[in-house]
């Protein structure tokens, strides 16, 4: 009787317990935290979920960045590994990209791609939300927020299109990006022209403080005059068609002809610390320094690409990391006389600002003369190279550039009108040679005006090197005159074949899914 | 510090961070704050049974939940059984002489584990970046999901048999103690990358991985001598242990290895997030995943075994498991003598069959690195090498150790006669006195459990003190 008065005592607790737990409430109290039905169930916070996708373009200048895979594999840009030290050898990656050398697994153009696609995959979740909870906001809110960030995605798909080309076109949330098929590149830019043209009525025609930063009419002309400038490259056709030209000179001029731009007559202006107020700035990214405590979204030029001893050049309060600088052959593009020479690139005997020399800490004793020649592109010296000092550098600053991102400037504006009509649009060349803001751009830089007959196409991509140096054009500009895979400067060979205008799918990407096509020639 | 226009009320005071004016305000430092609660329920019941000191069974059942699982299950039960068996007390024993005490252990338990965070299973936003307004000239934060809705995250469930003897005898001067035990984890939690879309955020936590320890540890203790004035104590353990991960996949979580034991910049320059141990399926913990050195070329360079068959080196491609950072067993050994008021101890600890990877000599030991007119290893003047830093085998070694934990020689003032005073001792310790070890780097007793550092020596490593103490005991 004691052992069963024992088992009755047993059971009876246990079943206690696992009774009484069910009375227990075990959901978590999550105050202090934000849960998705929180932030929803309130209205006012829809911009900040909007503003989602303009934080993500502050990835794109980052050296790490889809500037970086437009840059370093082009003529303007250089990342030799440093001896002794081996520095910015980061397993070949710079050594690749100039030598037109990477592979298809090399992790960066993962990263990259990834990237961009995490900010479509924003852009299409804010545009999403925007839509669930469309009820709740104005109309012309939500038109507008809308139209933005369809904008925006149609920025990053044009980044795709010139990338990596072969990209699945998605504007729905609904399943992984390699679930999709490819897209084809026809295809894609149809919709790019579309998607910019229905929304662009609901943008803002007039740049103001509250949509600075912001996606604009004029921003969505620049991007259908560069998709139409492109043309031919994005939808491989065999030559430039002359309803395309037309197309990218009706957009410019609509641009010029809003009057809310202007060309100014200092080079620098636009690329000052507070180049806010800039009108020559179409569309920028705004940055500030600790803004983003992502290292990849940092904007710091001056650590890239300067000399450890530039901080005395430059009055600045850290050591640059000693990285990228221009190529010999870039740097020949200039005339000794223009002046945009030394407003980008900083070579030669190096000054402090009261005019002392600076020593070069390699050569004890030797004041340091950053050379133009960069003798090896696996062992270069450390003070090798033209250092770029285009964006103004805050004088005594400790951390990143607070200066705004520039994409878009009307100075290209110009350039594009008068590569559509050498390349067969209809306009008049004389007409363009004789407005005084397209002078304007060569005369401040001291430089002759252009005249039909020397401004040809041979010309205008050596002046767009010079104008647009480090801007992240430079790579889309040399695959419309076939002078990148083809081209040759420094290190790099010409491949003798175009596969190298194009990047590789990832190698990450292109294993999810077993119908996706290899980009040709890899 | 303070903070003002606060993106939403929803966090009340628990978010400083939320405000923009902190963001907006150059004088002023990011700062954040954060509350976590959870809840812990359990419900325990155990049942002891002891049958005339020869037959015991012990059992347990715990049943508990926890706010931190997702909501289909919040709750697991966790029972426990052992049993032993006192063969001493048996009659049939009582005759066989040198045995005090001789019992055999049999035992089986389930033990849960829960997350390491909070809130892991809900649907969570938060500041996912800045955007700038012109108008007002702040910066605001930018809002998106941090965390994925997990319902299905529950108990981490460790299930452990053990079994084990122990033996007294020889008038209770030896005994041996002798365990076995095997541990198998399922539902190992492990954060997962899933790819946006479908998923809003980038990572999850899930309930996926199996790993199996197993084991064997002994000790034998005993009291050689002892007599009226002498007597020496003496205790010698081995543990053996391997430890596998089984699998970490299933048909919604994949990842095909898991690299851990990263390089840094910090480490050596140019050599950022190069890992060196690589976990797989069925692989021993720990295991070092490096390419394969196979000599230097004339001119000084790398020559790397081609596992991959191409004829190129590449790091990701052409690496093979070249060592372990587990050791193959660990030893003790300690001793305790006394002779009138002296006493004496030291104890002697072995770990043999660690791989330790030496990262000073991959930074110190190679001219292109160092540069010129900084220090170096001396064994730098004898290296062949003259390449740029690579990660490989070269740089592993045997981190196989004998190491004096201890020694304390001490002594007994009589006290006997002092009227305040019970009890009156002197000893002088030295700890740390000397590691036995082929390795030629500081120490080769570096992390042997954290995940991330197993094995790895690294550069800004920091060394064990060996310290001295003399002291006095006094008892009032």
């Amino acid at each position: 009787m004691k052992k069963y008065h024992i088992l009755y005592t047993l059971i009876t607790c246990i079943s206690l317990g696992l009774s009484l737990s069910a009375c227990v409430d075990m959901n978590e109290d999550t105050t202090g935290k934000m849960t998705s039905d929180d932030f929803y169930s309130n209205p006012s916070l829809i911009p900040q979920a909007v503003g989602a996708a303009y934080a993500e373009l502050q990835a794109y200048q980052n050296h790490w960045g889809v500037w970086e895979l437009q840059t370093a594999s082009s003529d303007e840009c250089v990342v030799p590994t440093r001896a002794p030290g081996n520095d910015w050898y980061d397993g070949g990656v710079w050594q690749a990209f100039h030598k037109h050398e990477w592979e298809v697994n090399l992790d960066k153009l993962n990263d990259v791609w990834v990237s961009i696609f995490s900010g479509i995959t924003t852009y299409n979740r804010v545009i999403y939300d925007l839509n669930t909870y469309k009820e709740e906001m104005k109309i012309d809110i939500y038109n507008k927020y809308k139209a933005e960030t369809a904008v925006l995605r149609s920025f990053y798909y044009s980044l795709l299109l010139d990338l990596f080309r072969n990209v699945p076109y998605i504007e729905d949330y609904e399943g992984e990006i390699t679930s999709y098929p490819q897209t084809g590149r026809a295809e894609i830019y149809e919709k790019l022209i579309t998607n910019i043209l229905e929304n662009i009525d609901y943008l803002d025609a007039v740049p103001t403080a509250e949509n600075y930063g912001r996606c604009t009419k004029w921003m969505a002309h620049v991007m259908l005059a560069k998709l139409y400038l492109n043309a031919k490259v994005f939808k491989g056709v065999s030559a430039y068609d002359p309803a395309d030209m037309d197309k990218v000179i009706e957009y410019c001029d609509q641009v010029i002809q809003s009057a809310q731009y202007e060309v100014v007559s200092n080079f620098s202006e636009p690329f000052k610390v507070y180049n806010e107020d800039c009108k020559e700035n179409i569309f920028v990214v705004p940055m500030q320094n600790g803004i983003n405590s992502n290292g990849d979204y940092e904007f710091h030029f001056h650590k890239f690409s300067g000399h450890n001893s530039c901080r005395y050049v430059w009055g600045i309060n850290l050591g640059p990391w000693n990285g990228g600088c221009a190529t010999p052959d870039f740097m020949d593009l200039y005339e000794d006389e223009d002046t945009r020479k030394q407003a980008t690139f900083l070579y030669g005997l190096c000054y402090t600002p009261e005019g002392e020399p600076v020593e070069n800490p390699d050569l004890p004793g030797e004041q340091l003369d950053l050379t133009i020649e960069v003798t090896s592109l696996s062992a270069a010296n450390k003070w090798e190279g033209a250092r770029i000092q285009k964006y103004e550098y805050e004088k005594g600053m400790t951390g990143n550039m607070n200066n705004d991102f520039v994409i878009y400037r009307l100075a290209d504006i110009y350039y594009m009108k008068a590569e559509a009509i050498l390349r067969g649009g209809k306009g008049s060349l004389s007409k363009l040679c004789n407005d005084p803001q397209f002078r304007l751009i060569r005369e401040r830089a001291h430089m002759p005006v252009y005249t039909p007959t020397t401004l040809t196409l041979d010309e205008l991509i050596r002046e767009r090197g010079r104008e647009f140096a480090w801007e992240g054009c430079r790579r889309q500009d040399l695959i419309r005159w076939n002078q990148f895979a083809r081209g040759a400067w420094t290190f790099k060979e010409d491949k003798g074949n175009n596969t190298r205008d194009l990047f590789p799918i990832p190698y990450d990407q292109i294993t999810k899914n077993t119908s996706w096509k290899q980009n040709p020639g890899y | 510090m303070y903070n003002t226009n606060f993106d939403s009320d929803v966090f009340s005071y628990y978010n400083i961070g939320a405000g923009s004016n902190l963001l907006n305000d150059p004088k002023q430092d990011m700062m954040g704050s954060d509350i976590s609660q959870d809840n812990l329920v359990s419900f325990f019941g155990r049942v002891n049974y002891n049958y005339d000191e020869r037959y015991l069974l012990s059992a347990s059942i715990c049943h508990e939940g926890s706010t931190r699982l997702g909501v289909n299950h919040k709750w697991g039960t966790f029972p426990a059984v052992s049993a032993g068996w006192r063969l001493s007390n048996e009659g049939f024993m009582q005759d066989i002489p040198h045995i005090d005490e001789l019992k055999i252990r049999l035992g089986y338990g389930v033990t849960g584990n829960m997350p390491e965070e909070s809130y892991k299973s809900l649907s969570i936003m938060g500041v996912v970046g800045r955007y700038y307004d012109h108008s007002s000239g702040t910066w605001i934060n930018a809002y998106g999901p941090t965390q994925n809705l997990n319902e299905d995250i529950k108990w981490e469930k460790k299930g452990e048999w053990n079994v084990g003897v122990d033996y007294v005898g020889l008038n209770n001067r030896l005994s041996i103690t002798v365990d076995m035990y095997k541990r198998k984890v399922t539902d190992l939690l492990y954060t997962y990358k899933v790819p946006t879309p479908p998923y809003q955020y980038k990572e999850m936590l899930a309930n996926v991985g199996d790993a199996t320890s197993k084991g064997l540890e002994f000790t034998i203790s005993g009291t050689p001598v002892r007599n009226r004035t002498f007597s020496w104590t003496s205790s010698v353990n081995f543990s053996f242990n391997t430890s596998r991960i089984d699998k970490f996949s299933n048909e919604h979580f994949q990842t095909d290895w898991i690299e851990k034991g990263y390089l840094s910049d910090g480490d050596l320059g140019g050599m950022n997030s190069t890992p060196l141990i690589r976990l797989v399926p069925g692989g021993k913990v720990g295991d070092f995943y490096l390419p394969v050195f196979e000599g230097f070329n004339e001119d000084g360079t790398w020559k790397f075994k081609d596992v991959n068959g191409d004829d190129k080196f590449t790091y990701d491609e052409d690496r093979e498991i070249v060592g372990n950072a587990q050791p193959d067993f660990i030893a003790g050994w300690t001793n305790e003598f006394s002779y009138k008021n002296f006493d004496l101890s030291f104890s002697l600890r072995a770990v043999v069959g660690n791989d330790v990877y030496n990262v000073g000599r991959m930074a110190l030991e190679n001219r292109s690195v160092a540069g010129t007119g900084k220090n170096m290893l001396a064994s730098v003047a004898n290296s062949p090498l003259n390449d740029a830093a690579q990660a490989s085998d070269y740089y592993l070694e045997n981190g196989s150790f004998l190491k004096l934990d201890n020694i304390t020689l001490g002594y007994n003032f009589p006290v006997k006669d002092i009227q305040y005073i019970s009890n009156l001792r002197l000893y002088f310790t030295g700890q740390n006195l000397f590691t036995i070890t082929k390795y030629k780097g500081i120490d080769p007793e570096v992390d042997m459990v954290g995940i991330d550092n197993m094995g790895i020596e690294r550069t800004r490593y920091y060394p064990a003190i060996r310290a001295f103490v003399l002291g006095l005991n006094i008892t009032f």
